[in-house]
């Protein structure tokens, strides 16, 4: 019932961006997109952080298909340099960080705007803890949804592809 | 797999070659993938059809074709083989079928309802049409339901050689003063770089723009049908090359091809790609035209033409409808005419 109630809610916040490319209204939530827009297929799926060698290579093969695992089986590539182009944030994921160190000046740097607090994933089995819910932010083109624990380190990513939620992004900037 | 897909389309259409191009350096020389273009559809609602003098053609042929490419697509798999379908941009005319394409998100499904058996087809996940966005239905991308939609691919994926793209970027290019596109050339050409937000916006005027002084009442691309040159019957051996667009064979025939050439050297010069090839639709204009890149190699547009508005063979030949296809498979690009079965 939960997510019947939030799907209404996104749709309605969504048909705002089809009025205008420059809406006012703030982008409050993210819904995490079907699994041909986000790449993970469960949450045991899930890049940890800090970023090792193999969640590396995961968010590298990742992106250069565009999040979509149908364009990999068929060689089809959406973004072929994905791993040089992302390689610093990747050397940035690989530390240590806190939820305070998403909005440090290095992080800024990759994700300019405004932090999304609210993440609504059908799969979630239950409602996400309010002091430790998962974070989104936008490299302009990507969603990167940021999970932390209990103490607040962050302790996986998974990166969406969201176009709808992206203009509304937009209009916040 | 041009011999399995020919056969396919034999089997429920009346064929014939409007070109082909055989090049050894283009990056797909495995004959066991086959790639298809499926150009500008420009569906409209039915009730949004009867305002206007043409629409979609054929589309129980159309029908019938993606039918049969599915059927093979289905065979190839279990042979170890690849059927890849794009359709690369204005599949749903939203421009044509109101003046604000999404005052209301289901104005898209108001299309597709319409033609609910060929959309059922093309949106099969089992086909795994790869779909762009064209300048007709470039706002979709604002829409949920059309998140995976594109505006290029690089294929092969693994080793580009190509880029495929809907083309409208080119009537922009050769009007538009270049620092506004910039941004726009880099995504779409860049291999490194997905649109940003900035730039889909951008893009966004720009298509609006271009619909705002466009008047549709009796056509979108074409004053007069799109001249193909002579075509072949389908059964015929396929040369290697025929048809080829290189200085003005026929009207239009080179059109955007001096563009498209200078923005993959310029890709490639700055990305360090390989790309040889665009493959477009767009201009509703079947045709394989090729230049020499700076380096000597052959470089080719290949525009999959439309299934709509009109062509002919010559100028003065007889007028049928746009009904084609685009396949590349074992370094050959062909481009078929498809003609209800007689």
């Amino acid at each position: 019932m939960r997510n019947r109630r939030i799907v209404p809610i996104a749709v309605l916040l969504l048909g705002f961006a089809g009025c205008s490319r420059r809406p006012v209204v703030p982008a409050a939530l993210l819904p995490v997109p079907a699994q041909d827009s986000r790449w993970e297929i469960t949450q045991k799926d899930r890049v940890p952080l800090p970023l090792q060698d193999a969640g590396r290579n995961e968010l590298g093969d990742a992106l250069t298909w565009g999040l979509n695992r149908k364009n990999k089986a068929e060689n089809v590539g959406a973004d072929l340099n994905a791993r040089k182009k992302y390689g610093p944030l990747f050397d940035l994921l690989s530390h240590n960080a806190t939820l305070a160190d998403l909005e440090s000046a290095p992080y800024k740097k990759w994700f300019p705007g405004p932090m999304v607090k609210q993440v609504v994933d059908a799969r979630d089995p239950d409602t996400p803890r309010p002091d430790h819910a998962p974070v989104a932010l936008s490299d302009g083109t990507y969603w990167w949804v940021f999970y932390r624990n209990a103490q607040d380190q962050l302790t996986g990513v998974m990166v969406v592809k969201f176009n709808a939620l992206q203009t509304l992004s937009e209009g916040n900037q | 797999m041009h011999d399995q897909l020919l056969a396919a389309l034999l089997s429920v259409a009346d064929v014939r070659l409007v070109a082909s191009y055989t090049d050894d350096q283009l990056g797909f020389p495995g004959s066991d993938t086959i790639q298809v273009f499926i150009p500008d559809l420009h569906l409209l609602s039915a009730e949004r059809r009867a305002h206007y003098a043409y629409g979609t053609n054929y589309e129980d042929t159309l029908i019938q074709v993606v039918t049969a490419i599915a059927k093979l697509k289905g065979e190839a798999a279990a042979q170890g083989e690849s059927v890849v379908v794009f359709q690369i941009g204005d599949y749903l005319d939203l421009w044509r079928e109101t003046l604000l394409p999404l005052s209301d998100p289901d104005i898209p499904n108001r299309i597709r309802s319409s033609h609910q058996q060929l959309v059922d087809l093309l949106e099969d996940p089992g086909l795994n049409t790869h779909f762009l966005l064209g300048n007709h239905d470039f706002d979709l991308y604002q829409l949920t339901a059309y998140n995976t939609w594109e505006r290029r691919f690089f294929i092969p994926g693994d080793a580009p050689s190509a880029i495929v793209m809907h083309g409208d970027y080119f009537d922009w290019v050769e009007t538009e003063l270049p620092e506004e596109l910039r941004d726009i050339g880099v995504y779409l050409f860049g291999e490194s770089h997905q649109a940003g937000s900035a730039v889909l916006g951008q893009m966004l005027d720009l298509s609006h723009k271009y619909n705002q002084e466009k008047d549709y009442t009796n056509q979108i691309q074409l004053a007069a049908p799109a001249a193909l040159g002579a075509m072949q019957a389908g059964e015929l051996a396929v040369p290697d090359n025929y048809n080829l667009q290189t200085e003005s064979s026929v009207n239009g025939g080179i059109a955007f091809l001096a563009s498209a050439c200078q923005e993959c050297v310029n890709a490639n010069a700055e990305f360090g790609g390989q790309l040889r090839m665009a493959i477009i639709g767009h201009t509703h204009h079947a045709r394989i035209a090729t230049t020499a890149m700076p380096d000597g190699s052959r470089f080719a547009l290949v525009d999959a033409g439309a299934w709509i508005e009109n062509c002919v063979e010559a100028a003065e030949g007889a007028v049928f409808p746009n009904a084609q296809i685009a396949a590349l498979a074992a370094n050959q690009v062909r481009i078929y005419q498809l003609d209800p079965k007689g």
